[in-house]
């Protein structure tokens, strides 16, 4: 008798519904004195081939950028088919699902990778530097990195590693980096380019579990500090509290600590009027870069979304024409006092510390871009 | 067979059917705690609303037993009239409610905020409705059900 009520209660679930991504939030943020443009796509059912009886779902823990294309993992189920490589293309400020890749998904091979970054170095004797590798790790017990190929999915060369929560390859050095988030404290272990040795290691912001590395310009260009040799960007979640913050290769933190909001809430359509309300953030557990067309790429595991987070223009160059001059203070004198600015509009990005008000605060960080031009 | 043997075998017999009964009967008073477990709620509920007005719901989804178990939840929304002259809309067609699927730990619960924007409901004519949001949670691994609903008034003009 269960089993025809199941049977019945099944037949219930639309086996049409669209299995692609669905974007449920746009706004802008500040991240170090720019605006940022969030697109929020919720991701969790893109793997799925059939509704009724394949309970895969992908919730982001490893993301990586190449050429136009996004590859996001979770981790497996042993009950699930599981074991998917996500595939999306990036155009034109889109992200589309493209398709996934089967990964091993049998005892005692199966992959669902925490971190994935690409080795681009060329270098025949670096680890996972061949056309289509895409190296992993997997942070089971034992903790594990594996090269995935994004063409077939079969992972190979597959090595024991420290407890990872992600890794980046360090194009400046060839090396890796590995961040991992133990109980009391995150730390960057810094590998060779074999990923055998680990060569140093520093702590960081507590609950880290996102790394990608940055070029030296990229990094200084973000920041607006030197970030010689290169850096990194590092996702935390932390008691509900999301934060990216920058740190160069030594492990010094470059800029301040950027908290990611609550708010404007993700609305996912589940159809009838009907809407999922979650936080803007959940609990970030991955990013990538794309450093050509500034864009940054987040994994939220709890939301089960991945953030595209492109870059707009100087916060205070309110007109985008890429200077911050008289007509930008015409547009600030213009929203002067209003106490009404809300995460839509922000009274025409005005409001710059975002507290709701456009005054003195305000007037005070937009002196600090006076007369800074930057091109687009 | 004394005396004695067969009072000592009758205490035997007493003891043990004393003592399955006890156990019948605490098996009977404790909750089997091996299920999924759902609870809808809206501060709203019971409230006068009209198409195009929000409806805040929260939606609480726990699992009682001792392994972790996928929640497939399943959302509907019913329109029903008292008037016995108006037509009876029923489930208003064409509606679809994408599942919303959850992974719960041993003994976890996780609450979701939902929003419900009320259509126009453009084939209704004016008048009150009863309007009903169920939910019906399928525990995959459980192989366990349940259901909550919360109930409003609709006012079409």
């Amino acid at each position: 008798m269960k089993k025809i009520i199941y049977i019945l209660l099944f037949c219930l679930v639309p086996a049409g519904h669209s299995l692609a991504e669905i974007q449920c939030n746009q706004f802008e943020i500040i991240l170090y004195s720019r605006v940022w443009r969030v697109t929020s796509y919720f991701v969790q059912d893109d793997l799925i081939i059939n509704p009724n009886k394949d309970w895969e779902m992908l919730e982001p823990e490893g993301i990586a950028y190449k050429a136009g294309f996004v590859y996001a993992s979770g981790d497996r189920e042993q009950w699930s088919s599981g074991s998917r490589l996500a595939i999306y293309t990036w155009q034109n400020n889109v992200l589309s699902y493209s398709g996934y890749k089967q990964m091993p998904n049998t005892s005692p091979d199966w992959w669902g990778p925490d971190g994935l970054t690409f080795n681009l170095s060329g270098d025949v004797n670096s680890y996972g530097s061949v056309a289509n590798a895409l190296v992993s790790v997997e942070a089971d017990s034992p903790s594990q990195a594996g090269i995935i190929d994004i063409t077939t999915g079969a992972v190979s060369g597959k090595k024991p590693i420290t407890l990872a929560d992600d890794i980046t390859h360090i194009a400046n050095t060839g090396q890796f980096a590995a961040i991992a988030d133990g109980n009391e404290i995150s730390t960057v272990t810094i590998y060779d380019k074999m990923l055998d040795i680990a060569e140093s290691n520093f702590p960081v912001i507590d609950g880290s579990r996102g790394i990608a590395s940055l070029s030296s310009d990229f990094g200084e260009w973000m920041s607006g500090d030197t970030v010689s040799g290169g850096g990194f960007l590092i996702t935390s979640a932390q008691d509900g509290i999301n934060t990216l913050v920058m740190y160069d290769l030594a492990g010094n933190q470059v800029g301040p600590q950027n908290r990611l909001p609550a708010v404007p809430k993700a609305r996912i359509p589940l159809g009838g009027g009907l809407y999922l309300i979650y936080p803007a953030f959940g609990s970030i557990e991955a990013v990538a870069v794309d450093q050509t067309s500034k864009t940054i790429f987040i994994g939220d595991e709890s939301n089960a979304m991945i953030h595209a987070l492109a870059f707009v223009r100087l916060a205070a160059d309110f007109d985008g024409d890429g200077d911050v001059d008289g007509a930008d203070l015409e547009i600030l004198t213009g929203q002067w006092l209003l106490a009404d600015c809300s995460s839509s509009a922000w009274c025409s990005g005005t409001d710059l510390d975002r507290n709701g008000k456009v005054d003195f605060y305000d007037y005070a960080l937009f002196a600090e871009y006076w007369n800074i031009s930057e091109i687009y | 067979m004394s005396i004695n043997q067969h009072f000592f075998k009758g205490e035997i017999i007493m003891k043990t059917l004393t003592g399955l009964f006890v156990c019948i009967l605490l098996a009977g008073l404790v909750p089997a705690a091996s299920a999924v477990t759902v609870d809808l709620s809206s501060p709203q509920e019971g409230a006068t609303l009209a198409p195009g007005d929000s409806l805040e719901l929260a939606l609480t989804v726990a699992n009682d037993s001792a392994w972790l178990d996928l929640a497939i939840v399943m959302m509907d929304v019913e329109v029903t009239t008292a008037d016995p002259n108006a037509p009876a809309p029923g489930n208003i067609p064409g509606i679809s409610h994408k599942p919303v699927r959850i992974w719960l730990a041993p003994g976890k619960s996780v609450t979701r905020s939902l929003e419900l924007v009320l259509p126009d409901y453009k084939k209704l004519p004016a008048g009150e409705y009863d309007v009903t949001i169920s939910v019906e949670v399928l525990g995959v691994i459980s192989q366990t059900q349940a259901g909550d609903s919360v109930s409003f008034l609709m006012v079409k003009e």
